[in-house]
C-alpha cells in the first residue's frame, strides 16, 4: 500500500494519509463546534431559570421587538437589574406555549403577543392572570380598558397594536392599489406582490376585504370564500412571509413592489426605500399585549416588568413616536404630538379592529386551511 | 522448594473481551442509547398511533394535499441533491487524491472544509445575497445582457438545491476520499500497461473498488437531507416546505403533535429504506469498510 501511495503523490507518501487525517480533524471541529453551538442554546434556554434575576421575553422580532429592546428592556435591566433575555420566535406564541406546557418546560417569562394569540392562550387557559395588586397598581396609569379582555380577567396589558395594512413601492410600482379590492385585482393593479401569512387570522380577514366582504361580516370566517380567494391570488404572490423580519427583507431588497404587512414592518423599511407609501383602508387591527404564559419560571419578574411598563409613560410616547405604534399608558396624547397621535393606526380611517376572540375560535382550521392553499 | 503456581492461561491478558466485560464497557452507551434514543422513539410511536384516532392518524396525514406534496418535495429535492453531491464530490475528492499540485490540492480541500466552518444561517444569508430579486447573479446577468428583467431565484427549489448542495458537499467529499486513499494508483498504470485507455481503467479497475464508498457517501447524504429545515424555510420559503417544516408547523403554530409524529415517523422510515437499500446493494461488510 505504500508504495501506490508513493506513486500517487509523487513521493509524498505521508500526504494523503495527512491530508485525511486533517479533514478529520476539520470534521471533528465541526462537529464540535456544531456541539458548542448547541450547547450554548441551552445555556440561554438555562439561564432563564431560577430566581427572579433573568426574564425571558418572547418576541416578534424585527423593528417591533427592536424598539421594545431600546425603551424598555434595557432600560427596565438598567433600573432593576434583572437581565433581560429576548427570544423571538416569529408568531403562533398561542401553540407555542401550548407545546412548552404540554411538554413541561415554559421557556418564556413574558410575551410580547398579538390579540389572536392572546385570545387564544386566554381560551385556552395557559396565562397566569394579573395579581389584584398589580391590578391596583396599574390601572391609575394606564388607559381604561387596557388591562384585557376585561376587567374581571386581567390577563395582558395592552400594548402595541400592530395593523396589517398595504404597502406599495412607487419606485417599482406605477399603479398602486389603495385597498384590499384593489390589492387582489391583478390585471389593474400588476406587480410583484407579498403577503404575510404567519397568522391565519389576518391573512383570511385580509382575502376575505378583498374578495368584497365587509368588516362586520367577518365572522364567522367563511373559511372556503377566504381560501378560494387566496388561491386567485397565489400565482401573483412572490412571498408568503412567514415573520416580520422576512416581510422586512423583501420590501427593502425590492423583491415585492406591492404588500400587506405589519405597519411596524412598513414604517421601518421605509427609512431604506422612501418611495414606500401606506394604504390604511382596509387595514386590520390586532390588539396587542404583554402577557405571561402560565407556569412562567420568573412570573414574579414579568410582573415587575408589567408594573415597571405602566409607571413609564414617557418611554411608551418615546416607542410610540419611533414605530407609530399605540401603547397601553392613560393619557398618552399629553406625552405626545397632536401629529403622533393623528397618525397612530388606531386613528386612521378605515382601519378595523379585529376581534381576537372570535378569530381565535377558528385559528386551528384556518391555520390547516392556508397551508393547504399555500404548499398545495 | 515452593511449587510456583502457573497462572491459568484464561486469566492472562487476552485481546478480546468476555461477554460481561463487553457488556459492562458498553453500559454507558447503552443507557444514553435508551434514555436518548429508545425512549424518544418510543414516545414518537405512542403519539403518532395514539390519540386522536390511532392507526387513522397516518390516513389523515395522507388525506392532507399539503402534507403528500411536502413529502415528495422532501424526498425528490433530496434525491437531486445527493445525485448532484455524489457525482462532484467524487470528481472533487478524486481530484484530491491524485493531484500533485498543493495548490489545487489546497484549493480542493478549502472549498470542502469551509462549509463545514460555517454557520448554517451564514451559508443561507450568503446564497439569499446571490440570489435577491437584485442580487449578485441578477445584476450580472443583467450587466451582461443575459436577462431584462430580474428572474425568481430566491424562493424557488433551485435555490433549495442549490444551497443544499453546497452544505452537504463535504459529506460526500470526506467518506469518498477515505475510499480513494485506499486504492492502489499502480493498479491504474498496471492497467494501461496492459493495454487499457484511462477511462476504462478508470471504470473497470477504479469505479469497482471505490462502488461501496460512493454508495455509502449517497447513503449518508440522502438521510441528512431528508431532514432539513432551514434551507427549504428562507431559500425555499413557504409554498415549497420540507417535511421537517411541516413538523415544525404542525407543533408550534397548529399544536398538532399527532400529525407532527406521523411525519417524523414517515420521515424515519423513508431513511431507514434508504439505508436498507445501500446495505442490500453493497453488503455489510463493504459498507461497514466504507463508512469507516
Amino acid at each position: 500500500m505504500s508504495s501506490q501511495r508513493t506513486h500517487a503523490s509523487g513521493g509524498g507518501r505521508q500526504r494523503p494519509a495527512r491530508l485525511a487525517a486533517l479533514m478529520v480533524g476539520a470534521l471533528a471541529l465541526a462537529v464540535a463546534s456544531t456541539a458548542a453551538a448547541c450547547g450554548s442554546d441551552s445555556d440561554s434556554g438555562s439561564g432563564s431559570g431560577g430566581g427572579s434575576k433573568s426574564l425571558v421575553v418572547a418576541g416578534w422580532g424585527g423593528s417591533f421587538t427592536a424598539a421594545n429592546k431600546e425603551f424598555f428592556y434595557d432600560q427596565f435591566e438598567k433600573d432593576t437589574g434583572i437581565k433581560v433575555t429576548v427570544a423571538t420566535p416569529g408568531g403562533g406564541f398561542a401553540a407555542k406555549v401550548a407545546a412548552q406546557r404540554a411538554g413541561n418546560n415554559i421557556e418564556w417569562d413574558l410575551l410580547e403577543a398579538p390579540g389572536g394569540d392572546t385570545s387564544k392562550l386566554v381560551l385556552d387557559g395557559n396565562l397566569e392572570k394579573f395579581p389584584a395588586s398589580l391590578v391596583q397598581q396599574i390601572t391609575p396609569l394606564v388607559a381604561d380598558g387596557a388591562i384585557r379582555p376585561g376587567p374581571s380577567e386581567p390577563y395582558y396589558l395592552d400594548h402595541g397594536g400592530t395593523v396589517n395594512l398595504i404597502g406599495c413601492n412607487t419606485k417599482l410600482i406605477k399603479k398602486c392599489p389603495t385597498n384590499p379590492r384593489e390589492f387582489f385585482d391583478v390585471k389593474n393593479f400588476p406587480g410583484t406582490r407579498g403577503i404575510t401569512a404567519n397568522n391565519p387570522i389576518f391573512t383570511s380577514l385580509f382575502a376575505l376585504a378583498g374578495d368584497g366582504v365587509q368588516p362586520q361580516q367577518y365572522f364567522p370566517v367563511d373559511v372556503d370564500r377566504a381560501m378560494n380567494a387566496l388561491k386567485r391570488i397565489k400565482p401573483n404572490v412572490q412571498v408568503w412571509s412567514t415573520s416580520p423580519a422576512q416581510m422586512q427583507q423583501a420590501v427593502v431588497d425590492g423583491e415585492v413592489g406591492i404588500m400587506q404587512a405589519p405597519n411596524t414592518v412598513l414604517i421601518s423599511a421605509m427609512k431604506e426605500v422612501p418611495q414606500l407609501k401606506l394604504f390604511w383602508d382596509g387595514g386590520l387591527l390586532f390588539d396587542e399585549g404583554w402577557c405571561v404564559p402560565k407556569g412562567a419560571k420568573n412570573k414574579e419578574a414579568a410582573f415587575a416588568f408589567v408594573k415597571w411598563y405602566a409607571e413609564h409613560r414617557e418611554l411608551q410616547a418615546k416607542f410610540t413616536e419611533k414605530i407609530y405604534s399605540g401603547t397601553g399608558g392613560r393619557d398618552m396624547q399629553k406625552y405626545l404630538s397632536p401629529e403622533v397621535v393623528k397618525n397612530l393606526p388606531i386613528n386612521k380611517t378605515g382601519v378595523t379592529l379585529v376581534d381576537g376572540k372570535s378569530g381565535a375560535k377558528q385559528q386551528l382550521e384556518l391555520g390547516k386551511r392556508l397551508r393547504e392553499v399555500l404548499v398545495g | 522448594m515452593p511449587r510456583i503456581r502457573r497462572r491459568p492461561r484464561n486469566k492472562g491478558w487476552q485481546s478480546t473481551f468476555s461477554g460481561p466485560v463487553g457488556l459492562a464497557l458498553i453500559a454507558p452507551f447503552l443507557a444514553v442509547a435508551v434514555v436518548f434514543i429508545g425512549y424518544p422513539f418510543v414516545e414518537l410511536l405512542r403519539t403518532a398511533f395514539g390519540e386522536p384516532n390511532g392507526l387513522g392518524n397516518v390516513g389523515d396525514f395522507f388525506d392532507s394535499p399539503a402534507a403528500r406534496k411536502t413529502l415528495w418535495t422532501t424526498c425528490f429535492t433530496s434525491l437531486i441533491v445527493t445525485v448532484i453531491v455524489v457525482v462532484v464530490g467524487a470528481v472533487l475528492a478524486w481530484s484530491l487524491r491524485t493531484t500533485r499540485s498543493r495548490l489545487v490540492r489546497m484549493v480542493i480541500a478549502m472549498a470542502v472544509f469551509m462549509p463545514l466552518w460555517m454557520g448554517a444561517v451564514m451559508k443561507i444569508y450568503a446564497f439569499t445575497v446571490l440570489f435577491e430579486r437584485f442580487g449578485v447573479v441578477n445584476r450580472t446577468l443583467t450587466w451582461l445582457g443575459v436577462i431584462d428583467e430580474p428572474m425568481q431565484l430566491l424562493r424557488t427549489q433551485f435555490a433549495v438545491v442549490a444551497g443544499m448542495t453546497y452544505q452537504m458537499l463535504p459529506y460526500a467529499v470526506l467518506p469518498m476520499y477515505a475510499v480513494y486513499v485506499t486504492i492502489d494508483l499502480n493498479l491504474i498504470q498496471a492497467s494501461e500497461s496492459m493495454g487499457a485507455s484511462r477511462i476504462r481503467a478508470l471504470r473497470d479497475v477504479v469505479a469497482p473498488l471505490a462502488l461501496p464508498g460512493l454508495l455509502a457517501s449517497t447513503v449518508i447524504v440522502y438521510v441528512i437531507c431528508i431532514g432539513y429545515y432551514l434551507t427549504p424555510v428562507l431559500l425555499g420559503g413557504a409554498t415549497a416546505p420540507f417535511t421537517a417544516s411541516l413538523i415544525a408547523d404542525d407543533i408550534f403554530n397548529l399544536f398538532d403533535p399527532a400529525q407532527a409524529a406521523v411525519a417524523s415517523v414517515l420521515l424515519l422510515v423513508v431513511a431507514g429504506l434508504v439505508i436498507l437499500i445501500g446495505w442490500r446493494l453493497v453488503g455489510k461488510e463493504r459498507m461497514r469498510r466504507a463508512l469507516g
